[in-house]
């Protein structure tokens, strides 16, 4: 009986270290590690960009992603590495003020959220019937956009014409076209995807700035950047502010000049007494 | 050949180029895009008729206005294309992905849609008459006042289409789901079938009134005729939105924190852009704020302090907002509070634009002593009633990622106007524009408004100029520019600007360190949409500091223009004083007497096809232009046969006519597999009260190749023709011929010009363009005039700071010239341009005498 109780002591034993290193194993492998950026750290919880707060342990671990060493409480804009234990309690993060490689899946740990009202449905998110190319872009990729514009005839051939926008404050020389033809110019700009932007075009000075068909000042146009490898937007300008049926505008800082009849300004005397400068 | 059968000589040629150029355009008009990449192409107003777009990629492409009558769209991608009061008349589109498209006020008549996808589309008002509709995803589409008589709508999808105002008078509806179906007042529908199999089958029905049930939304009695039926509104169904997975929850819901009571305008029902009347401030401190110019960012860290000019009050620990977005995220220990209460929480959002306030509350009225973590949602301003638990979007928190990016300002605080500026505080700016070399100022202001006459200047251009807007607000703007140009070297100015909704005002003082001092008003008032006034005024004044000026001259001009319906007329109003100190020299600068001024009443007709028939770009377009005035200078404007002509009347008549892009090659879809060729023809006169008129006669022609994506070339050749035409004897009088002598050498050649010139320029231009990084340009042209230039003899007209000249053709232009432009972006906030020209030595003259040197931001 003493030797059967002995054996028996001896396999609950051998059955309770090897319970013990199956559940050890099976809760190291529950572990879930994503990467996120941090929203919030307060009142026991840690929120990300997602608008997700998560329950963190009382013995929390935090220390810096690159050198594990013991770092301070998280702040907002930090990129982390967080772990959470199979209940879904955050054990440890780890810190970094730059871009952390992507690790995990942020929907995998959605569940582990807390949140004291039951979700409901959004109307707003529903499709919209916009026909905007800005409403549902991914933002932050760069963008060729290739602008060509058809200008009036009545253009000078030597003239250079710019592009003026709300981006640059309205400078009338932010970005100067290349002519491409003796009636259309173009350039190309790099702009991040999701950039809504209101465009003009002029001779240099807001005095030689386009203006509509009719005669009156034209409305920006508005541009918005989608995300694709290029984009293009042509526009036709049918007359400058300054160059209208024959009269114009002075330009500023040219001095006024006298009215001359004859259509060569340049006409030498005659005849000429001549000699070599 | 004498000079005016030259003219007419260059007037056939350029006819016969035209001429000949016109048949080259019947090819386009069986143009086929099948399977071609037209993202975001242009084809508005475009003549496409029976063209075949079959698979090919329409996103985004704006149609709008154009002619698609018989095109074959079937299998193309519309998604996002604008269609708005295109002709679809007969136009295939079976398969099409039209979704999100705007077909507004279309006509589509008997347009095959079988199969379509027009989810979310937008057909309001669109005419339908006969569309096959046949299978069509009609989900979410606006039909509102869409005409679908006798269109084919069997086994279409209508589920939660808004169909009011609906004409559906004999659509065949067989089998069509009809799912809480929008239907508003003043609905006609008359349905040869019925919508659902549980309606009663009648022909030609009217809906009396929508019921209750889901399937069955009409009551529909037999009449004759069709009549105006009044159905009650029915609450839109909520769009099926993807739950997220269920939260568990820790506790039962307790009740809700002290409350923020609504201080904003009242709850709107959805989340359009709202149209507030004047922006909403936000005024922003922080241990450092942060702008990034070329992101439109506000970035806050450290103690942020945030209050909107609705009374909100909040803390938190980072501050992010995206000014172009219009909206802000606050987070890190956020806390809300306004007259008549306050809330901590983890983060907030403002999307100012939707009047939606997505927060992130920590719940402390729960039985947890840390509270709880939920989702709240504040909609249009409503803080007593929060929507709790509500879904956000998707980036609602998240933080731009700035990456090693420099801030152009950093700051202590901001004041932020919504959609028009933000003025910074105590900070410094990057002057090295991305070089990170900062420069204390005590304030920095930032308009990013859609205003441009905030932008409105009344400077010369300068080959530098840093501008430092020191104060200002949405509707004004106090600047002084930091510049430097060839003539005046550095330089400072000063200009403020005013804007208002219709008018605008613009004051300059430039150079302001220089003796000599330009004092510019620009004004402007659009009293309607159809009528502008507009004023220019300059001062000039030689004067040191503010002393007494040595010269002082002024210039007016008042333009006011009329928009016709076809046309649109111009007067222009210029006086000018020569000089407005008494009579004199003053240290060496003496007076002019002149003090001329002109009226001159002009028209020009809008842009006319020729031929309309033609593929878009291959029309010609013509244009009149007409108008009378006078010109009159008190000392006199012209003396001749002995007579002074203090004032000359004048009228004149001219046309203008061009094509602007006629493409020809083996595959006019793909840029680099096709040439094209535009060409413009103009002719004026001018009758003087004077004996002579002046007839201006130019013909451009030209032919461009893109070779590749960056580079691109042209050859372009003009030809100009000016006559100055006196009666009789006068023109030998006005003009005589004289041989020149210059330095020894006789140019007899100049002889036979008695006032009729011709330029004609031959040009080739190359372009390179890496993506916006680098250009390079290359102009060579070659000047054959008459007359011809004579070295040291003709005044050489030189070019404005920028390289422009102020003359397209002069007398005694260089025969040759070559001009490079190089232009490098070297930071996301900077480019700069350098250019010269070569003479080729004439008149001693290789090089332009300075480089052009402009640095673009």
């Amino acid at each position: 009986m003493k030797f059967a109780l002995r054996i028996a002591t001896a396999i609950m034993l051998a059955i309770a270290i090897f319970s013990a290193t199956i559940f050890q194993a099976s809760a190291q492998a529950g572990t879930v590690v994503v990467t996120a950026q941090v929203l919030d750290f307060q009142n026991g919880y840690v929120f990300i960009t997602t608008g997700d707060g998560f329950r963190v342990s009382p013995n929390l671990a935090v220390v810096a992603y690159n050198t594990a060493k013991p770092a301070g409480p998280p702040q907002p804009r930090q990129y982390a590495r967080m772990t959470f234990d199979p209940a879904g309690t955050v054990i440890k993060i780890e810190l970094s003020n730059s871009k952390i490689a992507a690790e995990g899946d942020l929907a995998a740990v959605r569940h582990f959220a807390i949140a004291l009202s039951t979700p409901i449905p959004n109307p707003d998110l529903a499709p919209r019937t916009s026909i905007s190319p800005c409403s549902n872009v991914r933002p932050g990729r760069s963008v060729i956009l290739n602008i060509t514009v058809e200008v009036p005839p009545s253009t000078p051939l030597a003239d250079t014409i710019y592009m003026t926008s709300d981006q640059s404050g309205w400078n009338a020389q932010a970005y100067r076209l290349d002519r491409s033809d003796s009636l259309h110019y173009r350039t190309q700009l790099k702009l991040l995807s999701g950039t809504v932007l209101h465009i003009l075009f002029d001779r240099g000075s807001m005095q030689s700035i386009q203006v509509g068909q009719n005669g009156i000042e034209q409305t920006p146009y508005p541009i918005c950047i989608a995300d694709e490898d290029a984009q293009t937007f042509t526009k036709t300008i049918y007359h400058w502010a300054d160059q209208q049926a024959g009269a114009s505008m002075p330009i500023p800082q040219t001095m006024p000049t006298p009215y001359n009849p004859a259509p060569f300004p340049n006409l030498p005397p005659q005849p000429r007494p001549t000699s070599a400068p | 050949m004498p000079p005016r059968a030259r003219t007419l000589s260059a007037i056939a040629c350029l006819a016969a180029f035209l001429a000949a150029a016109v048949p080259v355009s019947v090819p386009a008009q069986t143009q086929n895009y099948e399977n071609a990449y037209l993202v975001a192409a242009n084809f508005e107003n475009a003549s496409l008729q029976n063209v075949n777009f079959q698979n090919a990629n329409l996103q985004r492409a704006d149609m709008e206005g154009a002619d698609l009558r018989g095109a074959n769209l079937r299998g193309a991608n519309l998604r996002g294309a604008n269609l708005q009061s295109a002709s679809l008349q007969g136009a295939n589109l079976q398969g099409a992905i039209l979704r999100s498209a705007s077909l507004q006020q279309a006509n589509s008549q008997d347009t095959i849609f079988q199969n379509a996808n027009l989810q979310g589309a937008n057909l309001q008002s669109a005419l339908l008459y006969g569309a096959d509709l046949r299978g069509a995803n009609l989900a979410q589409a606006n039909l509102f006042g869409a005409n679908l008589q006798t269109a084919n709508l069997q086994n279409a999808n209508l589920v939660d289409t808004n169909l009011a105002g609906t004409n559906l008078l004999n659509a065949n509806l067989q089998g069509a789901q009809r799912f809480a179906v929008r239907m508003q007042p003043v609905t006609h529908v008359m349905a040869k079938r019925p919508i659902t199999a549980t309606v009663v089958t009648k022909p030609r029905a009217v809906v009396k009134k929508a019921t209750a049930k889901p399937k069955a939304l009409a009551k529909i009695q037999p009449v004759k005729h069709l009549t105006v039926a009044v159905a009650p509104a029915r609450t839109p169904t909520p769009t099926p939105t993807p739950i997220p997975a269920v939260v568990p929850l820790p506790t039962p819901a307790p009740a809700a924190s002290p409350a923020l009571l609504a201080v904003r305008s009242a709850p709107t029902p959805s989340p359009t852009p709202s149209s507030s009347p004047g922006p909403t401030l936000i005024r922003l401190s922080a241990n450092r704020v942060a702008f990034f110019y070329d992101r439109f960012l506000v970035e806050a860290d450290g103690n942020v302090h945030v209050h909107t000019s609705d009374g909100m009050t909040m803390s938190g620990d980072s501050f992010s907002m995206d000014l172009k977005l219009n909206r802000f995220l606050l987070a890190g220990h956020v806390h809300l509070q306004n007259s008549s209460g306050s809330q901590d929480g983890a983060a907030v959002a403002d999307f100012l634009e939707f009047n939606r306030i997505y927060f992130v509350p920590l719940t402390r009225a729960s039985q947890s002593a840390t509270g709880i973590p939920d989702r709240w949602t504040f909609i249009g301003g409503d803080f007593a009633n929060p929507a709790k638990g509500r879904e956000m979007p998707g980036d609602t928190f998240y933080f731009p990622d700035l990456g090693n990016a420099k801030p152009y300002i950093i700051a202590t605080s901001a004041v932020i106007g919504s959609h028009s500026f933000v003025r910074f505080g105590g900070g410094r700016f990057d002057a090295g524009e991305g070089l990170g070399a900062y420069v204390p100022v005590p304030s920095y202001y930032v308009n990013f408004s859609t205003d441009q006459h905030l932008g409105d200047n009344s400077l010369a251009g300068a080959n530098y100029d840093a501008t430092w807007e020191f104060a200002g607000n949405a509707n004004a703007i106090s600047a002084l520019h930091f510049r430097y140009d060839t003539v005046n070297k550095t330089y400072m100015a000063f200009e403020q600007h005013l804007s208002g909704k219709k008018a605008y005002a613009v004051f300059s003082l430039n150079p302001m360190t220089r003796p000599s001092k330009f004092w510019s008003l620009l004004l402007s008032d659009r009293p309607s949409d159809r009528t502008q006034i507009r004023t220019f005024t300059q001062l000039h004044t030689f004067q040191f500091g503010l002393k007494s000026p040595l010269e002082s001259q002024q210039v007016t001009t008042v333009q006011a223009t009329q928009a016709l319906s076809g046309s649109f007329l111009q007067a222009n109003y210029q006086f000018e004083n020569f000089s407005l100190l008494p009579l004199g020299c003053y240290q060496g600068h003496c007076t002019v007497p002149n003090h001329p001024s002109s009226l001159f009443i002009t028209g020009q007709t809008f842009d006319h096809p020729l031929t309309p028939y033609f593929d878009q770009d291959a029309r010609i377009w013509a244009h009149l232009t007409y108008g009378f005035g006078f010109q009159h200078d008190s000392l006199g404007l012209q003396t001749l046969g002995g007579v002074n002509y203090p004032t000359i009347w004048q009228h004149q008549l001219g046309f203008e006519m061009y094509m602007p892009n006629l493409k020809f090659g083996p595959d006019l879809s793909i840029p680099t597999k096709y040439y094209a060729i535009n060409a413009s023809f103009e002719k004026q006169r001018q009758w003087n009260s004077t004996p002579h008129y002046i007839d201006t006669t130019q013909g451009k022609i030209s032919l461009s190749k893109i070779l590749n994506r960056q580079v691109l070339a042209y050859l372009d050749y003009s030809v100009e023709n000016v006559g100055d035409i006196y009666s009789g004897s006068l023109q030998s009088t006005v003009y005589p011929g004289f041989t020149p002598i210059v330095n020894g050498i006789s140019y007899p050649g100049y002889q036979a010009f008695h006032g009729i010139a011709t330029f004609r320029t031959l040009s080739l231009g190359v372009n390179y363009s890496n993506g916006g990084n680098v250009a390079f340009n290359l102009l060579l042209r070659k000047h054959t005039d008459f007359p011809a230039p004579i070295p040291f003899f003709f005044q050489f007209a030189q070019p404005d700071l920028l390289g422009n000249s102020a003359v397209q053709n002069y007398l005694g232009q260089p025969p040759y010239d070559a001009t490079a432009d190089l232009r490098l972006r070297i930071n996301p906030h900077m480019s700069i341009d350098i250019q010269r020209t070569y003479y080729f030595n004439y008149s001693n003259l290789r090089w332009s005498p300075q480089f052009v040197f402009q640095v673009l931001q």
